[in-house]
């Protein structure tokens, strides 16, 4: 019996434990307002971190407005990732990363399952990489360069045609 | 300094610390909850601390690569980039205590270990110890042969100081002829019964692989002070061992209180000289408790504490 109560003691213990570290995940947000969080709109992360971000002037037909998902940091370096639905409600349809770091552009959101072509391409006078290849199925691409010392990723679950028309219509807001 | 925590050193240094932690605290709660007091179950549980950390993030990122991923991140139960960056004063931030406080430790790991190593091969001793075999004890060889079934060899150096220690690759025990001169046969198979457990279990691959780990880990404080929680336990596991082999728990108790009264005696000079002596007091208190409290099932409670550390260190990036 003592035994029986000294485990339900452990367990208890270890979802104080899971709590307290849930909280303690919060309260740098106190501090600062800076790490890495979800932003309701593009509006809301130019006013809380002053970060421009590179807007398309071309869309997609398909694209559901707004994004879905705006993630944005600017401690430990600036990156903003927006990412749209399309209107029938697939997600991820296209997203848009700009990082001051490397580090982020091999992650789940953006990966291309089966690439079956890469090539170097010129956007906006930078060297750009363009791959092509297959998500779930589906035709996906993206593509990825330099600009203004940041590391700008496009993503699309279409052909790369639209991609294209996408990022050479895209400047800093 | 904001690049160096995203990159793998960075990111390890960062989550072998705070995973060490939480495998710390949990290791402790069970130790206390449970009211584990037996050595080597300690000792088992305290290799966790050690061994946890080291493998965990490279484990965790073959299986999930998204885990470096801010995706992973924002999900996370503890994302250790949010409290790194919280600014203390204008241009320093969190992050500059945690990396002072790493530095510190592998300081600490360079003067105490690798120093002293460097010093003692690099110089000669100061003096020259002349050792014999020592044949004379029949008694002690039948001990020897049947607690260990190996050919361990017992040397004399001609010494004053109370002395013993024992030499894992050319199985061997050396024992001081002052000490020698002050122990009864008794007490000298109890002492001599000790170093043996010490031959037999540092063969051990499990022992090498921790000293290793502990090594790879050396700027983390947490690991460092387990290391020495888990020697503390090898000593006791040893004293156990010695005690069922001669039958007498008090003999060695008593042996070892010639030590500490000689340790008491001379002025202490290092935290390691102090943290000695009072171990040896702890050693000879618990051997004259000689409590008989057993941990019921301790492997399903080794395995719920590993299991919990797994889970929700996953979780701490």
């Amino acid at each position: 019996m003592r035994e029986i109560l000294r485990t339900i003691a452990f367990v208890l213990a270890v979802l104080v434990i899971i709590m307290v570290l849930y909280l303690l995940n919060r309260i740098p947000g106190t501090f600062h307002g800076e790490g890495l969080r979800q932003y309701s709109s593009l509006e809301d992360v130019r006013e809380s971190l002053r970060i421009r971000p590179f807007i398309p002037r071309y869309f997609p037909e398909n694209l559901s407005w707004p994004p879905e998902r705006i993630l944005a940091q600017k401690v430990p370096y600036e990156m903003l990732l927006v990412v749209f639905k399309t209107k029938s409600g697939i997600f991820p349809y296209m997203a848009i990363r700009e990082s001051r770091s490397v580090k982020d552009l091999n992650d789940n959101i953006t990966t291309i399952e089966k690439v079956t072509e890469e090539v170097e391409l010129p956007i906006n006078g930078k060297r750009g990489i363009l791959q092509v290849g297959t998500c779930d199925g589906i035709p996906c691409s993206r593509i990825f360069w330099q600009e203004e010392g940041y590391h700008i990723e496009v993503f699309i679950k279409d052909h790369p045609s639209e991609l294209l028309k996408v990022v050479r219509s895209m400047s800093k807001d | 300094m904001e690049f160096f925590y995203s990159t793998l050193i960075g990111r390890f240094l960062t989550q072998a610390f705070l995973h060490s932690m939480m495998a710390c605290l949990l290791v402790e709660l069970g130790i206390y909850l449970w009211q584990i007091h037996e050595p080597l179950y300690r000792q088992r549980l305290y290799f966790l601390v050690i061994i946890l950390p080291m493998l965990s993030m490279p484990i965790y990122d073959l299986l999930t690569p998204a885990r470096q991923t801010i995706q992973f991140r924002l999900g996370a139960l503890f994302d250790s980039t949010q409290w790194l960056y919280i600014r203390i004063i204008d241009g320093i931030d969190l992050s500059l205590p945690f990396l002072m406080i790493l530095i510190l430790t592998s300081g600490l790991f360079l003067f105490q270990e690798i120093l002293p190593i460097i010093r003692n091969i690099s110089t000669p001793p100061e003096k020259e110890f002349s050792i014999e075999p020592y044949t004379s004890n029949p008694s002690l060889k039948t001990l020897l042969q049947k607690a260990t079934r190996r050919d361990v060899k017992i040397f004399i150096i001609k010494e004053e100081d109370y002395i013993v220690f024992s030499n894992i690759i050319n199985p061997s025990i050396f024992i001081s002829e002052g000490l020698l001169k002050r122990l009864s046969e008794a007490q000298l198979k109890a002492i001599v019964a000790h170093e043996m457990a010490h031959l037999l279990r540092n063969a051990r691959p499990v022992l090498i692989l921790v000293y290793i780990f502990r090594c790879i880990l050396f700027f983390n404080p947490v690991v460092l002070i387990h290391f020495r929680k888990a020697v503390e336990e090898e000593e006791k596991i040893c004293d156990d061992l010695a005690v069922e082999w001669t039958g007498s728990a008090e003999t060695l108790a008593e042996t070892l209180e010639k030590f500490y009264l000689v340790e008491e005696q001379r002025s202490i000079k290092q935290i390691q000289e102090f943290s000695d002596t009072f171990l040896i007091k702890n050693r000879i208190q618990r051997l004259r408790r000689r409590d008989d409290k057993r941990t019921l099932l301790f492997w399903p409670k080794f395995i719920l504490i590993a299991g919990t550390i797994t889970f929700i260190n996953y979780w701490i990036v």
